[in-house]
């Protein structure tokens, strides 16, 4: 987003939270779920 | 029957352009987009292209009379982006995991593994695939060229989209206005093929594009 003021012309990044919150269940769930079936597989054989 | 041409080719393109943004209370504001393309293809018998771009803009050049400043654009990663991205890596190194602990037991019990190149190249050298099925009978005919050079043209109308597309309309309140940025990216990727009956072909084509910032 580009901001023209009196002072001058800054630029802020806008952060969407509810996107970043959403990736981060949906990869820390992956990783789990990867994680615990390859150890499974590795311990059963 | 004429036999097919083959081939594989991938090219990285990046460009800069400029976007005329217009004067706001005495600046006069100049965006430089970089465009960056990735295009993959693969011909022969069938053929896919894909290709896979993005603008994102980079740096505001402000003009206020004889004054000229610039004013950098930082670059937001998308979430979903990085988390796929992690995703994959660690799916990759499962495999490689999994792989090492089966090769290890099957070195074990003596009965050793070959690795999948080797067991295609053997398979190759015995002239079978690789599960050890005779090769099948392969129908070389002519590529429609017309059918590519179709898709060719409506692939570069998402190719050429206008960096003026990463803005939106300003928006002013009181004595400061308000300019939307995004990076836009996009995918385009089409097939054709042809066998069986010799003037056989088709193709398809899909693109997308995304704002994220």
């Amino acid at each position: 987003m580009i901001e023209l003021a009196p002072e001058g012309v800054r630029v802020h990044p806008v952060y969407d939270q509810t996107r970043i919150t959403l990736a981060g269940i949906t990869f820390a769930s992956t990783a789990a779920a990867l994680a615990s079936r390859t150890l499974l597989k590795l311990l059963r054989g | 029957m004429a036999e097919a041409t083959s081939g594989l080719g991938a090219l990285v393109i990046t460009e800069v352009e400029h976007v005329e943004l217009g004067r706001f209370r005495a600046r006069e504001l100049r965006p430089r987009v970089e465009r960056r393309q990735i295009r993959l293809g693969v011909g022969g018998r069938f053929g896919v292209r894909l290709s896979l771009g993005r603008l994102r803009p980079v740096v505001v050049e402000v003009h206020e009379g004889a004054r000229d400043d610039e004013v950098a654009i930082p670059a937001v990663a998308d979430p979903w982006v990085t988390s796929v991205r992690r995703t994959l890596m660690l799916c990759a190194a499962a495999l490689a995991l999994g792989w090492w602990v089966d090769r290890r037991r099957a070195r074990a019990s003596g009965h050793d593994r070959l690795w999948p190149v080797r067991r295609v190249r053997r398979a190759r050298s015995r002239g079978t695939c690789a599960r050890g099925h005779p090769p099948r009978d392969r129908v070389q005919t002519e590529v429609p060229i017309e059918n590519a050079e179709a898709m060719r043209e409506l692939a570069q109308v998402l190719e050429r989209a206008p960096a003026s597309h990463c803005f939106g309309t300003a928006v002013s309140a009181g004595d400061r206005t308000v300019i939307p940025v995004a990076e836009v990216t996009y995918g385009v990727g089409f097939g054709w093929g042809s066998g069986g009956p010799p003037d056989a072909g088709g193709g398809g084509a899909g693109g997308r594009a995304r704002g994220s910032r």
